[in-house]
């Protein structure tokens, strides 16, 4: 379920301030530390572990739905989905792996059956990044920096779910093609084809 | 020499490219045109960031991530095994009852004078007419069935979940089987209310 109402007011300092033995002792804990204490009940290394990972989850996430409120949605679909099932992360792949793996399919689950509404609009716009102008840079380059990357934008949330899943891991993410084919369920040469064929559809869209 | 396939194309782009290969992308005009132009569009795709959201923005995001997971409890081991103990009791069932069907279609005709048991399978096999009515109800519970099964818990049993892979499945069944695999779910369901 998405908690939708923003709690803006909710105190920030909560993951730190109950833990048995002070907050040092959980913020020095590594990530499968972290899960063995969030299993034996102890929320606030939970909490710790969505601070560690909550920019790159909804990174990954805003990279699928171009769209920061639907992006915010996904990622607490995310980390809900993966405290549901911390018993079944193994320590096989890293947390940060296990957790792209549940994204990408909240994500690909997210785009089967969502109309394309919020990811077709928001492109139409910049963001406030995209109109600032870099150092050295003039309000006309700045705008123009600021469309190419729209458009791009759009082109990508135009590609076939597989190939942008795959753009998306192996681009923003830097993943290798072993470990994106991991998360994909894919082998390795069918990751190689769809970034292959996922380069090619971008060059059409963007032609 | 051969033009280089999508597979050897990423390993350029990569330079990963064993020599030989790599060699014949510089010789081969039509190879080197298509490497420069998916270095183009690479160039342009990693140009585009994230936007970032304001400062206030994480500490929303974590406070309503606490919220949420305040509402739920991690999935003990019993429970995480319910959705898969209830699948494979399902092929199981559908393939078995799958295959008594067969096996019934190539049986020689009932003796004039059945015995009562074969009596109530006769009169349980629905007419088509009752086959299409029953198709809509058997939507509602798969997709209902399917909505409380969690991905972690399929891919821990070394599934793979793909977006509308079940639409697919269940498509390729005939009547028959939708039929069958309806009355089995709703059963399913109903021993889990």
């Amino acid at each position: 379920m998405v908690v939708r109402a923003w709690p803006w007011s909710a105190p920030s300092s909560a993951p730190f301030s109950t833990t048995k033995g002070g907050p040092l002792t959980v913020i020095n804990r590594t990530d499968a530390e972290l899960v063995e204490a969030s299993l034996a009940g102890e929320r606030e290394a939970f909490d710790l572990i969505v601070e560690r990972h909550r920019r790159n989850v909804y990174q990954l996430c805003y990279r699928f739905v171009a769209n920061q409120d639907d992006a915010a949605d996904l990622a607490q679909d995310v980390f809900v989905r993966a405290f549901r099932g911390l018993r079944n992360f193994k320590g096989e792949a890293s947390l940060g792996t296990w957790l792209y793996r549940i994204g990408v399919n909240v994500c690909l689950n997210r785009l089967a059956v969502k109309t394309p509404t919020s990811e077709s609009l928001e492109p139409l716009f910049l963001a406030n990044d995209e109109r600032i102008a870099a150092p050295g840079e003039s309000a006309t380059e700045a705008l123009l920096r600021g469309e190419r990357q729209r458009r791009v934008r759009a082109a990508i949330a135009r590609l076939p779910k597989k190939q942008r899943a795959t753009l998306i891991l192996r681009v923003y993410h830097e993943m290798p093609h072993e470990q994106i084919a991991g998360i994909l369920g894919s082998s390795v040469g069918a990751v190689k084809a769809n970034f292959f064929h996922a380069m090619n559809n971008l060059k059409k869209l963007l032609q | 020499m051969s033009h280089l396939s999508p597979a050897e194309f990423v390993d350029l782009v990569d330079g990963t490219l064993p020599a030989p290969r790599a060699a014949h992308a510089g010789d081969c005009a039509d190879c080197r045109a298509q490497a420069e132009a998916l270095h183009v569009v690479l160039r342009a795709a990693a140009d585009v960031a994230v936007p970032d959201p304001p400062p206030f923005f994480w500490d929303g995001l974590s406070a309503r991530i606490r919220a949420a997971v305040a509402e739920t409890t991690p999935a003990s081991r019993w429970r995480a095994l319910v959705p898969l103990a209830s699948a494979a009791a399902l092929v199981v069932a559908v393939g078995g009852g799958i295959w008594i069907a067969r096996s019934t279609e190539r049986m020689p005709a009932p003796p004039s004078n059945p015995s009562p048991v074969a009596e109530r399978s006769l009169v349980a096999m629905p007419d088509d007419a009752t086959l299409d009515a029953a198709n809509g109800e058997v939507w509602d519970v798969l997709t209902s069935v399917a909505s409380e099964m969690q991905i972690e818990d399929a891919t821990a049993a070394g599934m793979t979940v793909y977006p509308a892979a079940v639409d697919r499945a269940v498509q390729k069944l005939t009547p028959d089987e939708l039929s069958e695999l309806g009355r089995l779910l709703s059963e399913l369901k109903r021993s889990g209310d």
